[in-house]
């Protein structure tokens, strides 16, 4: 462990060793070890955490878990249905998977957005005091982890997991804080973010030992205040920079290969990566499949370490966009293009997570800012719709292997008490925070107010 | 090394009425005296105690009055004896419960001492009484937490089954649990049965596991109400009219106990021992903790400790004062009354405060509170050669007549007024206006009830007439009422809109009664203009400000349980009539600047002292509720008596506080006082405030952080209002403004804010700034540059021992002199010196 003392020399050698003996105090073991927030959380929190996997465009309801075979054909999904571990239950034939791990998911099928065109709602919108949904987190708990400097809200954009991959971006500012400060901007693995940039040292450490050793000397000097918990973070500080421990939460070529290769969705791209669409010729589609089941890895391993939510951005400008308008493939090579990586990417995740335990501590929830068109354009596609929206939850603690609610008969509005992303906010907002603890914390009113709301019905 | 004389203030200070007295020789003694008298307490000669029923209990309190006048508690330890046998049992805690109809004596005996003798008599037992719902079945689901707002009490119940917060609508209650469950979860047939019982019992698998055993009397009174054929009572049954707790008050040392009685008073005048009903809460859990049954516990800190007794909607507080027991003997001369209230109270605890702090720790100190900011250089040096005996109260003078006054505490008042903006496309003037007239107030000298009313009776458009922006941030009723409520009288009113409010008195009908005083206004948003098409000859449409007008009609508010129309009231004030054509807001400032207004000037005071000693009298700061008694009630008294006498003037508070001794001593600890936070023994140093921090660092480093849409030289300190987008205000907790609590401003460290200063960009550029080139590439001494750094940073003269360190990290590195004073520089801004104001 560090200790700074006075002495020259000795202070410094083990200053300068704490880059390679930073694993005895701040392990890979250490941080991955411990649950999403530890015996020392406020009790404001309930230790879960969550993973949003926002899927850009607006995703199909038909083609995934609504698929509605009994309509026509220009109705129903293009993509064929399949049964699955849920008696009674259909998904779109695109979800094999998926379909026989329908016994962990809630599907939502009474959802709607409101929302008709492209923007990152439900994660950023008035809804959530115009923050991404994750710096409401933060702002009860603290940007960081105060043992390890884990970032306790995170982005995990496809180009977080693999360099090669058409740099992320969401349509919209998925880093918004809205009023509640800078501070709380979630931490955005391999895109900078000045938490990240204060994470890596931006000084030679020669520097920084010269430094850590210089104050050493004068804080013995002084007539010391007091304040036990400033010095322990000041000694943290240090074994952060030189230690790169946050670093090691991300490296994914630490993790076992098997579950590597579990999680790798590479092999659902496609060598011409789809350039009859503009979106193909960028990169989309092919960054979309590469990265994805990495993403979630990554997602898992970083609430492991303790971060408490997480934001996977999928897909680009949009590549769940499915006009057919030649900027987007439509239906059909839509759902060929964009599914597959999506199905083999969560049932790896939920597999991992009940593996590991995690089921319950992670909830999971899967949507995009919108759904699409009941019937098919002209060109195969689907365009923009309000009215209703796919939205998938797994774990968390929440009952699973069933439906809430059920759409009309065309697929195109909730035939049931719609839920809108009020009650989805309030439902993840009850899954991190003990909501009748927090409202007793004047600081936390606004956010508190949002889980008042009612939550999902029944989730 | 004891003293005397002190107790007996203690004594009668802390120990109400009913206590024993002591005989005018008491003291502090940590070994007792010997036992003089030992005494049942509650028991007036000639009235027998009673135990109406099976359930009817009796919690004993008994008392040894040792010969030095001390007061001990022997509930637990004394041994009890009652004839004839059979009448009644008691515990070895003194719990008295009924075993035959009949009379009996008791007495306790302790150390060869026995009290005199107490009537008992036992009734009701051969035919039971009635079981009351309200009465008795409800406070048993309020003492087990059933009926928490994180179980069965929340709003939506828990698992289909619901009941209503901790209580406080019997009515309700008796319908979810008797009606809408028929059949499932009352069975009047089979009691036992029941699935109340089975799952409270933990018979039958329960989310919240058992909460009481098949076999207390918890369980056997609602198994007997069940019996009874669940009935809910009489409608005109008594209802408890106040709660009292026995002892009210008691010095106790550290580590040791003392038994509590709670007492019901009814409204047809009848009482009866609710001990064992009662839910406990210490409300300083860090200096006593509670039991199920009452017994209260001290720790091992010093002051003052609440504990908090709620039986159905009453609640009264127990208050323990946990003495330190030490000679107090080297006290400051006292400079006014805060002083003798101080040190009264430190007197009383045995409490050594640390000396008066030296004249520039003074300065520096003193310059952060009242002014926002480092003192510089040239103050530094001139404060040091002041030979002037009243320097400080000249300094305190100088520093309240600057424009820096105003702008600091224009920005404390500013985030707590919600002078804010949503987004970055909200136009700036009309916070910036706000802002300005907040700080002309304050540079003035408004005095505060005027400097409320305004606010409060702000109309008109935005910009011009500037308060109204207030009301854009409070918009509906409920925002108006519970922030003037929180901001201005201390009370957190905010859970009486839905039920009772747990931990206070105030019901629905204080709440609505005050929301009436606001249901005149008449609220415009502001809208954008639109740009006409000129080709189609359409005209610009011009956009509106933001306006507050006002309705001519009769101010009332809906009660939303009753329907009735609710007419205005202050809080615990009778209600008003006010005219349909009278602005109710101005009745609403005239009862708060009422000289008796009971929150008014205690809540600002309260606020006030927080500021300047970290840590409000009442703490947090705007919650004076019963239930959170303040550490010093005297003094919090004699504060607002002054600030009432001195017509609000808030130069003047400042001045009488900072004037004070106890707010210049010094925060270095005496091995008595380093963990008191309650009494003000020391200054306790904290971190300073994000702006004033962010400032400090550029005028060490000279390197200016520059603001988008605000000149300049704009500090940190003078940001009109909240949209100024900034990593480090905000790391390091600047409010967003988005309630009326100051707790929005965080003092805590983070380990994100270490990495900022240690390795940022920006402070890493800062570093490199104006002022380690200067001192690289001055060609004085590093020892006189480097008192340069420490006159700026510390305010001080570097001793000896960190000058030489300093010198010698500087010589060693001869290549480049601005490198060196950057790693001095950082060094500097980040010891705990420079970080805290101490």
């Amino acid at each position: 462990m560090l200790t700074l003392t006075t002495q020259r020399g000795l202070a410094r050698r083990e200053f300068l060793t704490l880059g390679s003996l930073g694993f005895a105090g701040l392990s890979l073991a250490s941080l991955l070890g411990r649950p999403a927030a530890g015996a020392q959380s406020p009790p404001l929190v309930t230790g879960r955490s969550v993973i949003y996997l926002f899927l850009q465009g607006g995703p199909s309801q038909f083609e995934t878990f609504d698929p509605k075979p009994e309509l026509p054909d220009s109705l129903r999904t293009v993509t064929g249905v399949t049964e699955t571990s849920v008696p009674g239950v259909r998904f779109g034939s695109k979800l094999p998977q998926l379909a026989k791990l329908a016994d962990k998911l809630t599907v939502v099928r009474s959802f709607q957005t409101n929302n008709g065109g492209h923007n990152i709602e439900p994660i950023v919108s008035p809804s959530s005091l115009q923050a991404n949904i994750g710096c409401l987190y933060s702002r009860v708990v603290g940007a960081t982890r105060p043992d390890t400097g884990m970032p306790t809200n995170s982005v995990v954009f496809a180009d977080s997991v693999d360099s090669k991959v058409l740099k992320g971006k969401a349509r919209g500012d998925i880093s918004a804080t809205g009023a509640l400060g800078a501070a709380h901007a979630p931490f955005i693995p391999g895109a900078g973010g000045q938490l990240q940039r204060n994470l890596k040292l931006n000084l030679p450490s020669e520097r920084l030992a010269d430094r850590a050793e210089l104050a050493a000397q004068i804080d013995a000097l002084t007539e010391q205040i007091d304040d036990a918990a400033l010095d322990h973070l000041q000694k943290q500080a240090y074994q952060v920079l030189l230690s790169g421990g946050v670093a090691k939460a991300l490296d994914l070529s630490l993790e076992d290969k098997t579950t590597l290769d579990r999680y790798d969705t590479a092999q659902y791209v496609r060598s011409d990566g789809w350039r009859q669409a503009k979106r193909g010729q960028a990169g989309m589609y092919t960054g979309h499949a590469k990265a994805l089941g990495k993403q979630l890895l990554l997602a898992r391993r970083l609430c492991e370490a303790g971060c408490g939510f997480v934001t996977i951005h999928d897909g680009y400008d949009g590549v769940w966009d499915w006009h057919g308008d030649g900027n987007n493939l439509g239906a059909y090579d839509g759902a060929e293009a964009c599914i597959p990586a999506l199905d083999h990417a969560v049932a790896a995740f939920l597999e991992d997570c009940e593996a590991r335990g995690l089921a319950d501590k992670i909830l999971l929830v899967i949507s995009g800012e919108m759904g699409r068109t009941p019937k098919l354009n002209n060109r195969g596609g689907r365009d923009h719709w309000a009215k209703l929206a796919p939205l998938v939850l797994a774990g968390g603690g929440l009952p699973a292997g069933r439906v809430i609610g059920q759409s009309t008969r065309d697929g195109g509005e909730p035939a049931t008490e719609p839920s809108n992303p009020k009650h989805l906010i309030s439902t993840i907002l009850h899954s991190l925070f003990d909501a009748g603890q927090l409202r007793l914390e004047p600081e936390f009113a606004a956010i508190s107010r949002l889980a008042e709301h009612a939550e999902i019905p029944a989730a | 090394m004891r003293t005397p004389l002190v107790a007996v203030a203690i004594a009668s200070a802390v120990v109400l009425g009913s206590a024993p007295s002591g005989n005018g020789t008491a003291a502090l003694a940590a070994e007792p005296g010997s036992l003089r008298a030992i005494i049942i307490e509650l028991a007036v000669p000639g009235q027998p105690l009673t135990l109406a029923g099976r359930d009817a209990a009796r919690q004993l309190i008994v008392t040894g009055t040792d010969t030095l006048g001390k007061f001990r508690d022997l509930s637990s330890r004394a041994t009890y004896r009652a004839q004839p046998a059979g009448i009644v049992a008691i515990d070895p805690t003194g719990h008295v419960t009924p075993l035959a109809e009949g009379n009996a004596t008791i007495d306790a005996t302790f150390g060869g001492k026995t009290s005199a003798p107490v009537e008992i008599v036992v009734s009701h037992l051969a035919t039971d009484l009635p079981v009351s719902f309200p009465n008795q079945v409800v406070p048993v689901f309020t003492k087990f937490g059933c009926n928490a707002g994180g179980c069965h009490g929340k709003a939506e119940g828990q698992n289909g089954f619901r009941l209503s917060l901790l209580g406080f609508e019997p009515a309700d209650d008796y319908q979810y649990l008797v009606q809408e469950g028929r059949g499932r979860r009352i069975f009047p047939s089979a009691p036992e049965h029941s699935l109340l019982l089975r799952k409270a019992a933990g018979l039958t698998p329960h989310g919240g596991g058992e909460r009481f055993a098949a076999d207390s009397p918890y369980y056997r009174v609602i198994r007997r109400w069940i019996e009874q054929g669940a009935p809910y009572g009489p409608a005109d049954a008594p209802v408890v009219a106040r709660i009292e707790v026995f002892p009210a008050a008691r010095l106790l040392p550290r580590d040791s106990s003392q038994q509590l009685a709670v007492i019901a008073h009814f409204s047809d005048g009848t009482a009866a021992d609710v001990t064992r009903m009662t839910q406990f809460d210490p409300v300083q859990p860090e200096m006593s903790a509670v039991s199920a049954t009452g017994l209260v516990t001290t720790k091992n800190l010093v002051g003052g400790a609440a504990v908090m007794a709620r039986f159905q909607s009453q609640v009264a507080v127990f208050q323990a004062t946990i003495p330190r027991g030490e000679p107090v003997e080297q006290l400051p001369p006292a400079a006014n009354f805060i002083d003798e209230l101080v040190f009264e109270r430190l007197r009383d605890l045995g409490l050594p405060p640390s000396p008066v702090g030296d004249d520039l720790t003074f300065l520096r100190r003193a310059t952060i509170d009242i002014a926002g900011r480092l003192p510089t250089r040239d103050e530094v040096e001139a404060f040091a050669a002041d030979a002037d005996a009243n320097k400080r109260s000249a300094l305190i003078d100088r520093l309240l007549g600057s424009d820096d006054y105003a702008t600091y505490f224009a920005n404390k008042w500013s985030a707590i007024l919600r002078n804010r903006r949503r987004s970055a496309s909200d136009k700036p003037e009309p916070t910036f206006a706000f802002h300005e007239w907040i700080v002309e107030s304050l540079a003035t000298n408004k005095p505060y009830d005027q400097f409320v009313r305004e606010v409060l009776t702000a109309q008109g458009e935005e910009v011009k007439s500037p308060p109204v922006i207030w009301y854009r941030e409070v918009k509906d009723q409920t925002a108006q009422l519970e922030d003037a409520a929180q901001l201005f009288l201390g009370q957190r009113i905010g859970c009486a809109r839905c039920h009772h409010h747990p931990f206070e008195k105030w019901s629905q009908q204080d709440y609505y009664g005050f929301a009436a005083f606001f249901s005149q206004l008449d609220i415009r948003e502001a809208k954008a203009g639109k740009k006409g098409n000129a080709k189609k000859n359409e005209p610009d449409t011009p956009g509106e400000p933001f306006r507050v007008l006002l309705k001519a009609n009769t101010p009332t508010a809906v009660h939303p349980r009753t329907g009735l129309a609710v007419p205005p009231a202050g809080l615990g004030s009778p209600p008003l009539a006010i005219d349909k054509n009278d602005d109710a807001r101005e009745k609403l400032a005239d009862w708060m600047a009422d000289p008796a207004n009971p929150f008014f000037a205690r809540a600002l005071v309260n606020r006030y002292w927080k500021h300047f000693f970290g840590r409000g009298l009442v703490d947090p700061e705007d919650d004076l509720r019963m239930t959170n008694p303040p550490s010093n009630p005297e003094l919090l008294g004699a504060l607002a008596r002054h600030f009432v006498e001195h017509r609000f003037d808030l130069k003047d508070l400042v001045r009488t506080i900072c004037h004070s001794r106890a707010y210049q001593l010094s925060s270095t600890p005496n091995a008595y006082n380093a963990d008191d936070r309650q009494n003000f023994s020391r200054f306790v140093p904290r971190r300073l405030h994000a702006e004033v921090l962010l400032d400090a660092i550029d005028a060490v480093t000279l390197a200016k952080t520059s603001f988008k849409g605000v000149s300049p030289e704009t500090r940190a300190v003078e940001l009109p209002d909240n949209l100024f987008d900034n990593y480090f205000l905000s790391v390091f907790g600047r409010p967003d403004a988005a309630s009326a609590c100051e707790c929005e401003r965080s003092g805590d460290a983070t380990l994100a804010q270490c990495l900022h200063l240690f390795n940022s960009t920006d402070m890493l550029g800062k570093l490199a700034g104006k002022r380690s080139q200067t001192l690289g590439n001055d060609k004085r001494p590093h020892a006189e540059r480097i008192r340069d750094l420490y006159l700026v940073a510390l305010a001080r003269e570097p001793r000896p021992a960190e000058l030489a360190a300093f010198v010698a990290y500087v010589e060693n590195k001869p290549k480049n002199g601005q490198e060196a004073y950057e790693d001095v520089i950082w060094t500097l801004v980040n010891t705990k010196e420079f970080l805290f104001n101490h």
